[in-house]
């Protein structure tokens, strides 16, 4: 392969398993920025009173690593081993929408780019620390544009996570293998699930709190100043998405621990469906924690309380996981390998990790602790010791798989050794260090002395075995033996093929069987005995899988990776367009015009059904629909849902803070300031045009193409004419007097109006792209309907909404 | 085409019912009828939700997981609300005095 045809490879992929490695290989770019800041910083902290990095370096090296590790580079790498993994483990063939997945990664790797590139500003990167707190992010007191870029690059990967999180739950949903039932799912795909239930609803307030940031800073507009709003509005979009973020970090990470704990004790997980009952209970219950960051804001006792109850009781779902590994361990034959080691010691470091960290859900003792280094060291053993080790077990664990070839044990367990003393010295003597404030970047006490320089003795040990690790990695692609297809004699499917994974993932089709053995059935084989009679063993297919994948029949089923420039492309327009918004306005111009192109480009190969490839009938999906493009947009919807309440979160926050009644700008009846007709108006202008939407159902369904035609013409009058309508009721309001300036009630209507307004654009350019499908003639069949029906459910969403702003703005 | 009809005449019916509502809404909240009309407008607006979901998003014909799936996001939504807003109801850091 030329040199030219490799990179065109890795631009233009589409395969899950090239993505996978993309992202890990990316992440641990990251993880090597973040790490090296995090040596910086540890390096001043030896000496009392040294120079080397203080005042704002020192807060941009914290921030920058925090946000680093955090959204960079713990979250991507997991992500990096499902992409590969997970399609593997349920008998896929790719994900569900593999270009999507494409986008997912690019604009991941450009908004990381985006948070970089703060540091290259005149002022340098956010030094406001990880948790970006209000009001210390506003302008005033921060009026770097590296603060802009951090909002920016969040709000971008946010929308990367989107996509990524909706691909991920419609392929492990509804893309199972015949047989591949829930519970013969491996753990690590059930910790996928979870995680990307948490990050469908976890991220957008996320989303929109680095939104509403952006635009404080930049519009004039005090959402995060206000003292309606202020600080405590920041902490509850913040860490409504923080907490959680907990358990998207750690969730993959045990999954792949219970996997690998599995195999090298040669038993199976110990209580699996309590444990899966477990972790689905944590996944509820870890959105109604996150209050007890917030102990010592002030807030009323008795939310306190409910918060203290919580967090504590959400420490019991993860010790039924501690035990049953420890149950799966003891007795197991235990093979000491090095994903076994990096998966006890992870195990052992998330017991002390999670220990320390109950006391944090006690309202009284987190007053003492808050703010000091026992936070520090307690999230440090989970998310380096547990979740970073984890994630390194399963890169050990799956290596063979992903590159082909095997790593040196012996050197694999000298990377084991040091950073597990690594991670004991750096954060052990940060719990002794329970009165040091975190944060400062000196000190004056001599007592602090000895602990802080083990802990930077321990950082850079630990720094060392990062690299010891690496160069394993490394020799053992330039010249590691050969990986056989199973070298640790594990059950799940990614095992039953070779190393490395053939393009197409499988020769034939996986069936599970009721015995649990595993065969390959051409398609042939499959429309001649049934899917049915194969899977109970009735037909006499060869179930032993041989080396080098030649199991059963050959079948002539196979998927095409498109290789396609468009994900590529058109996130390097959201980038030139993000980075320009801050930095240049004609490179942001150039952005938004790539952006458009090659979206355009993108939707019109889709109009052409270009990619259409409908999922086989045999796929298990059970209880999902067999339509992965409805299922995808139902998933968007609870993301919306997510989206547009944290939006209507920041109005009743606003419209219900005591103090806001105090203000000069008092919020105002909603009909004392706005037409009330004229919005009423406009709320039975999209009410007609999502009737008129159902034309286009209902042609498409009974083959009538004039009376999609219809449908399709009235929804769009309907659409741009509320979009007409909002324009001119905006310019009313603004030449009254009532700007952004006017007080924070108008500011609410703005934003909440500019979201649903956007949203309406892009219902828009949805039912445009199923005109021009009508007018190309592939708005036929079963394709069709299903983005037809997909269109009608985002239309729902944005009527819904509507429903929400007109009566809270406009009457009450 | 008379089955079209008669689906499109449930959906009419629907947007009848979704406008008149509206239109109710706005009276009764302009006329000073209801008593609180915050709670009002959100029991009407749940109300037309639920109508839009189940007709025109098609969302009875769907599995429970997918029902689930909504619901549970508007749930935790609504316990964010709730938790921001009971949050400073007293004892918030702001209040003057």
């Amino acid at each position: 392969m030329s040199f030219r045809t490799w990179v065109m490879k890795w631009l233009t992929t589409t395969d899950h398993k090239d993505i996978g490695i993309l992202y890990i290989v990316t992440s641990i770019g990251f993880l090597l920025v973040a790490g090296s800041l995090a040596l910086l910083f540890r390096v001043q902290l030896a000496f009392p009173y040294s120079n080397f990095l203080v005042g704002s370096e020192y807060y941009q090296a914290v921030t920058v690593h925090g946000l680093v590790m955090l959204l960079w580079f713990a979250s991507p790498f997991a992500i990096g081993l499902a992409n590969y993994i997970v399609p593997l483990q349920i008998g896929a063939k790719d994900l569900a929408f593999p270009r999507l997945n494409a986008l997912s990664y690019w604009l991941y790797l450009f908004s990381g780019i985006l948070l970089l590139l703060s540091a290259f500003t005149s002022a340098g990167a956010p030094d406001v620390g990880w948790t970006l707190y209000a009001p210390l992010t506003a302008r005033i007191y921060t009026p770097t544009v590296g603060m802009d870029l951090a909002a920016l690059s969040i709000f971008m990967l946010s929308l990367s996570i989107t996509i990524g999180t909706i691909n991920f739950m419609v392929t492990i949903a509804a893309m199972r293998a015949p047989g591949m039932g829930w519970f013969k799912l491996p753990m690590f795909t059930w910790s996928m699930l979870f995680t990307m239930l948490l990050m469908l609803w976890a991220f957008p307030p996320l989303m929109v709190g680095a939104a509403v940031l952006f635009i404080d800073r930049n519009l004039g507009t005090e959402f995060f100043l206000n003292p309606a709003g202020g600080a405590l509005l920041w902490d509850h979009l913040f860490w409504f998405f923080g907490h959680p973020e907990v358990y998207i970090l750690l969730f993959p990470a045990l999954g792949a621990m219970a996997d690998i704990i599995t195999t090298f004790s040669r038993r199976p997980i110990y209580a699996k469906k309590y444990i899966l009952t477990a972790f689905l209970i944590a996944t509820i219950i870890s959105f109604i924690v996150w209050m007890h960051h917030m102990f010592i804001t002030g807030t009323n006792i008795y939310t306190r309380l409910f918060y203290s109850i919580t967090t504590i009781l959400i420490s019991i779902p993860f010790e039924m996981a501690v035990m049953s590994f420890i149950f799966t361990l003891y007795k197991g034959r235990l093979i000491y390998t090095v994903p076994m080691l990096f998966a006890v010691g992870s195990l052992l470091n998330f017991i002390i990790g999670g220990s320390t960290g109950v006391y944090l859900g006690s309202i009284a003792i987190d007053r003492g602790f808050r703010g000091t280094y026992w936070v520090v060291a307690h999230f440090h053993y989970i998310l380096v010791g547990t979740v970073t080790l984890g994630l390194i077990a399963g890169l050990y664990y799956w290596w063979p798989k992903i590159t082909g070839r095997m790593y040196s044990e012996r050197v694999g367990k000298i990377h084991f050794v040091l950073a597990m003393v690594g991670v004991a010295l750096t954060f052990l003597p940060q719990f002794v260090l329970l009165d040091m404030p975190r944060r400062y970047f000196t000190y004056d006490v001599p007592e602090w002395l000895t602990l802080n320089q083990i802990s930077t003795v321990g950082s850079f040990i630990f720094g060392v075995s990062m690299l010891v690790g690496l160069a394993n990695f490394l020799l053992s692609l330039v010249k590691g033996p050969p990986a056989p297809s199973n070298p640790w004699n594990a059950w799940t499917l990614e095992w039953f093929i070779p190393s490395p994974a053939p393009k197409h993932n499988f020769h034939g089709v996986p069936i599970v069987r009721e015995d649990n053995t595993v065969v390959f059935a051409s398609e042939e084989a499959i429309e001649k005995y049934g899917i049915e009679s194969i899977r109970k063993g009735e037909v006499d297919i060869p179930s032993t899988p041989l080396a080098g994948g030649q199991h059963g029949a050959h079948a002539s089923h196979s998927t095409h990776h498109i290789a396609t420039l468009d994900p590529l492309i058109l996130s390097t327009g959201f980038f030139l367009a993000f980075a320009g918004l801050v930095l240049s306005k004609p490179v942001m111009y150039l952005g938004v015009i790539i952006a458009m192109a090659a979206l355009a480009r993108w939707l019109w190969k889709d109009v052409r059904n270009l990619f259409v490839e409908d999922l086989p009938g045999y796929v298990e999906n059970w209880p999902f629909p067999k339509d992965k493009i409805r299922s995808a947009m139902w998933v968007f919807i609870a993301s919306e849902i997510a989206t547009f309440g944290s939006i209507f979160s920041v109005y009743f926050f606003i419209r219900f803070n005591p103090v806001g009644k105090f203000m000069s700008d008092a919020w105002p009846p909603g009909y004392l300031v706005h037409d009330v007709w004229l919005g009423l108006i406009n709320t039975v202008i999209l009410f007609t045009g999502t009737l008129l939407f159902t034309l286009v159902y209902l042609g498409v369904k009974n083959g009538n193409e004039k009376l999609s035609l219809i449908g399709l013409l009235g929804t769009l009058y309907m659409a741009i004419l509320f979009l007409v309508v909002k324009y001119f009721e905006w310019g009313e309001l603004l030449a009254a007097g009532l700007g952004l300036d006017a007080g924070i009630y108008m500011q609410a209507y703005y934003l909440t109006t500019g979201a649903h307004g956007l949203h309406v654009f892009l219902g828009v350019l949805a039912t445009t792209y199923l005109l021009l499908k009508l007018f190309h003639g592939t708005l036929k069949g079963k394709q069709a309907l299903s983005e037809v029906l997909a269109v009608g459910i985002y239309w729902g969403i944005v009527e819904m909404v509507w429903t929400l702003v007109f009566p809270l703005y406009y009457l009450v | 085409m008379e089955k079209i009809m008669r689906d499109f005449a449930k959906y009419l019916g629907v947007w009848i019912v979704l406008v008149a509502t509206a239109v109710i809404e706005v009276f009764f909240v302009l006329e000073g009828i209801t008593r609180n009309p915050m709670v009002f407008v959100v029991a009407v607006a749940l109300f037309q939700s639920a109508l839009i979901a189940l007709f025109f998003q098609h969302l009875r014909e769907e599995p429970i997981v997918i029902k689930g799936m909504t619901v549970s996001g508007a749930i935790l939504i609504v316990i964010l609300i709730v938790s921001a807003v009971t949050s400073v109801l007293t004892c918030t850091p702001y209040f003057p005095g």
